[in-house]
């Protein structure tokens, strides 16, 4: 059988600064992190997200979600206008007004996220002060809490990592002997499916998800907790965890075979699984996985594939491109590069991929045009004309929308990569 | 504050890279935070323009407003009108940096660029309008006066557009 051997546990990562990184600073060409409400409110079924900010954050939300007009969405802004910025009393009585019509239109709605903005933070506005006036009148009918989805404080998935990290802070207490795995990080539903049905015949559980799909259901975390992320921009989340005395399990993110299983892995150690056991479970998994991959390896081997940083998913997908799939990154851009938290996924990043840390587009496209990478992953703004000009192109807001964590989605995740170079192929036939 | 469940209705900066879209030779600086940026998209994917719109952005974030975020907008002026050597510059603040109050106006002029500054006065924060049936139109009618565009150029095809295809 065709099968990496498994390793006796997550590699160690080794000195977190080793890996040097260039830094750029310039015009960043990525989206707010007002972005993630896109999918944080499907995942969570009765939240609300009510943004506070400018015709701009609703014009963003509304063109970014424009699919969702056949329907009551389950976001809104809240705009602010000339008076309200002539006195912030006025604007605390403002948000009360309109959380109240908005609570009254939908009585469905169970958990409020009030969601700061760049121009709510430029302003000031409390809005941790009036979740808390506005949970005293509403609570327990509906949680309310803030979180800053800003450009300023945050980029594209970090508003789900100030999300998480709102939700983290009000779970409920467990008691320090009560042992649980929580897995950090949104996933799709059907990959939350099949890995909960993974740790059920570990026998690992309970398993707790966050956010899970239903804001009724807030699972308790304490010092018997032992956390997983699923997603790389869970750095803050994570740090309220470990703060409520949660145990984070350090382990690459679980994309293509080898980083579901390493993933999988961290949790069986820390369960005391027995390597047996953990090899009889996966096996026939990891064996479908690694066989759908090599078929798109023969596709993507040798290809040069270019990262412009957006989602933070860059250098999770990079380690599993080039190891996995056998293809060249000339150059990994993230936003921000977590070192700690990324700390098992740099120390399997081939030792002489370039990360690039932050952004100048301009000085970025350049050498992007200038090595001519098979593949460029970028954001919707920079995708058509990298395609004007011959390039290829994947959009990286498509990898955050596809269900592509896990063994049965190693492929697919694969095939995003190889789609469009087939279709280029072929366009020139 | 009004709440706003669904809308189209842009901000009037948005309006304005439509019009330096529409011209040669023109390039908009804007001061804005990161995460405006969004607005190419409506070019380069629901337009699908094979070039990203003629603006440069200064993406300030929260380290940038602990020091100069004025001297931030001068920089990314100069490097705009250097890369790209437009004919005019238009300059201009999204909501967020109106409310930094760095007048990219007089810090364009300042730079004493060979080239005409035009400084748009485009107020982010003002009552919304009435509800008007053709809500393109009503976005409009904003930006307009303001720059002293004709009104044809104004109604770029794709105004209406409701938003970026699903990704899937």
């Amino acid at each position: 059988m065709n099968v990496p051997a498994p390793l006796a546990c997550a590699p160690d990562p080794g000195p977190p600064a080793a890996r040097p990184a260039g830094r750029e600073r310039g015009q960043r060409q990525v989206f707010c992190g007002l972005t993630s409400i896109i999918w944080l409110h499907r995942k969570i079924q009765d939240a609300f997200f009510l943004v506070i900010g400018s015709r701009t954050c609703a014009h963003l939300i509304q063109s970014a979600a424009g699919v969702m007009i056949f329907a009551e969405p389950r976001f809104a802004t809240a705009i602010i206008e000339d008076r309200d910025l002539a006195g912030l009393a006025d604007a605390q009585q403002e948000l009360d007004r309109v959380v109240t019509q908005l609570l009254e239109r939908r009585p469905d709605i169970r958990l409020l996220f009030l969601v700061g903005s760049c121009p709510s933070e430029v302003i000031k506005l409390d809005l941790a002060r009036a979740a808390a006036r506005l949970s005293q009148h509403h609570f327990p009918r509906v949680r309310i809490l803030s979180y800053s989805g800003s450009g300023i404080e945050t980029t594209f998935t970090e508003g789900e990592d100030a999300c998480l990290a709102a939700l983290a802070a009000c779970l409920p207490d467990a008691a320090a002997h009560e042992r649980s795995l929580l897995v950090v990080g949104a996933l799709a539903d059907v990959v939350e499916d099949q890995l909960r049905r993974l740790f059920d015949e570990l026998g690992i559980g309970p398993v707790n998800f966050l956010p899970s799909r239903d804001a009724g259901h807030l699972p308790a975390a304490g010092a018997g907790t032992m956390f997983l992320a699923a997603q790389p921009y869970t750095a803050e989340v994570s740090r309220v965890l470990r703060d409520r005395g949660a145990r984070q399990l350090a382990a690459p993110f679980p994309l293509g075979a080898e980083g579901t299983t390493l993933w999988l892995q961290a949790a069986a150690n820390a369960f005391g699984i027995d390597p047996l056991h953990f090899e009889r479970v996966t096996a026939a998994a990891r064996a479908r996985a690694t066989g759908a991959l090599q078929a798109q390896r023969e596709l993507l081997e040798g290809k040069r594939i270019f990262f412009f940083p957006d989602s933070h998913l860059e250098i999770p997908l990079a380690r599993m491109l080039a190891r996995e799939l056998h293809m060249i990154p000339t150059e990994v851009g993230t936003p921000l590069l977590h070192r700690q938290h990324l700390a098992a996924e740099l120390a399997l990043l081939p030792p002489h991929t370039a990360v690039t840390e932050g952004q100048h587009v301009e000085q970025q496209l350049e050498r992007c045009r200038a090595s001519r990478p098979d593949i460029t992953v970028c954001g919707l703004g920079l995708a058509n004309p990298l395609e004007a000009a011959g390039l290829t192109t994947k959009w990286s807001i498509e990898l955050v929308f596809t269900p592509i964590q896990g063994y049965e989605q190693a492929a697919d995740l694969a095939a995003l990569f190889s789609r469009p170079l087939d279709r280029r192929t072929r366009l020139r036939c | 504050m009004q709440l706003t469940l669904w809308t189209y209705e842009g901000p009037p900066h948005v309006g304005a890279m439509r019009i330096a879209t529409a011209m040669r030779g023109v390039h908009y600086v804007l001061h804005a935070p990161q995460g405006d940026t969004y607005a190419d998209l409506l070019f380069t994917m629901i337009e699908r323009r094979d070039q990203r719109p003629p603006v440069t952005y200064t993406t300030f974030q929260a380290r940038d407003l602990g020091t100069d975020t004025a001297q931030l907008f001068k920089q990314a002026a100069r490097e705009a009108y250097e890369r790209f050597r437009p004919e005019a510059l238009l300059v201009g603040a999204s909501c967020t940096a109106e409310l930094l109050q760095d007048d990219p106006g007089g810090l364009a002029r300042a730079l004493e660029l060979p080239v005409p500054v035009i400084p748009l006065e485009l107020p982010a924060y003002q009552r919304l309008l009435p509800p008007h049936p053709h809500p393109a139109r009503q976005r409009d009618r904003r930006a307009a006066p303001r720059v002293r565009q004709p009104a044809g150029l104004l109604q770029h095809p794709g105004t209406h557009r409701p938003g970026i295809p699903s990704p899937r």
